[in-house]
């Protein structure tokens, strides 16, 4: 059905989840998974940049860090379940615009993601990420409850 | 992978892609398919009490056979994949609550449906049933465009 399906995730327990899921999918349809963690500078910086404030390259390796474990989860499942797999992770203050990028840029034809990641109202509201995928994309979008 | 998939259609322009795509993905697990429309409820346009009997009657008839056109489509479709499918229609003015309803009663593990229905600016939001669906139901659900 979907030949290559980009996987988004970012560590929480429902990306966990959703990463299940999706091998399990991949696996009965034969997909290959493109997985994918954004890394998300804080764009909260007095000048705008990262120039000229200690510690940030502490910081932006930690994040690197997390979000490189983050997709070995993707790789070591899928893996696992024996679908073709490969993984990336990119920097963007804007997940959902660097979702999508990677869609096209790794010729995904659908994207597959959790409904809420670790911030927001669990239960109540779809996630602020999610939302704006499924509002910007021209890929059909799994959401995974 | 998933074993029966509800299939929610409203009639507009996306449904019969939706339907096709539904309808190979059963095929590739030996999924079941239900297809389901919401006919919204009747509202009172007039305060003339005869006008108003004629009216319904004929806008009850109308809706039937509308709902019933739109599952013949996916009657149809299945049976040539020879994809199981059953389909039915309810009366409510809240499809989304009709939606994830059908979806515990029934017992399916996925929801298909469009990002946009009848109503709404297509292009800019997703649509208000889908948004409502995405945020009650507790089954992943597939978005198309």
């Amino acid at each position: 059905m979907f030949k290559t399906i980009l996987l988004s995730t970012d560590g929480s327990d429902l990306s966990l989840k959703a990463i299940q899921s999706t091998v399990e999918f991949a696996k009965s349809h034969g997909s290959r998974i493109v997985g994918l963690c954004v890394e998300e500078i804080y764009p909260y910086f007095p000048n705008g940049t990262l120039e000229g404030i200690e510690g940030t390259s502490k910081f932006t390796d930690a994040i690197h860090q997390e979000a490189e474990l983050n997709v070995k989860k993707i790789a070591d499942l899928a893996k696992a379940g024996g679908v073709a797999v490969e993984t990336h992770t990119v920097k963007g203050t804007s997940p959902h615009e660097e979702i999508l990028k990677s869609a096209k840029k790794y010729a995904c034809d659908a994207i597959f993601m959790a409904s809420h990641g670790r911030k927001g109202l669990d239960k109540l509201l779809l996630g602020s990420e999610a939302q704006k995928v499924l509002v910007h994309s021209t890929l059909p979008v799994m959401i995974f409850k | 992978m998933f074993k029966h998939i509800l299939l929610p259609v409203d009639g507009s322009e996306i449904s019969p892609a939706l339907i096709r795509a539904a309808v190979a993905l059963a095929k590739e697990t030996n999924a079941k398919v239900t297809g389901m429309h919401v006919v919204p409820e009747f509202r009172v346009f007039t305060y003339d009490a005869e006008m108003l009997e004629d009216t319904k009657e004929q806008y009850i008839q109308a809706s039937k056979k509308h709902a019933q056109s739109c599952l013949a489509e996916i009657e149809s479709v299945a049976r040539i994949a020879d994809v199981k499918c059953e389909t039915f229609y309810v009366t409510s003015d809240e499809p989304h609550e009709e939606i994830v309803k059908a979806a515990h009663e029934r017992k399916c593990d996925l929801i298909v449906m469009a990002a946009h229905g009848r109503r709404g600016i297509k292009g800019l939001l997703i649509g208000s049933q889908t948004q409502k669906v995405l945020t009650y139901s507790d089954i992943p659900v597939l978005v198309y465009r």
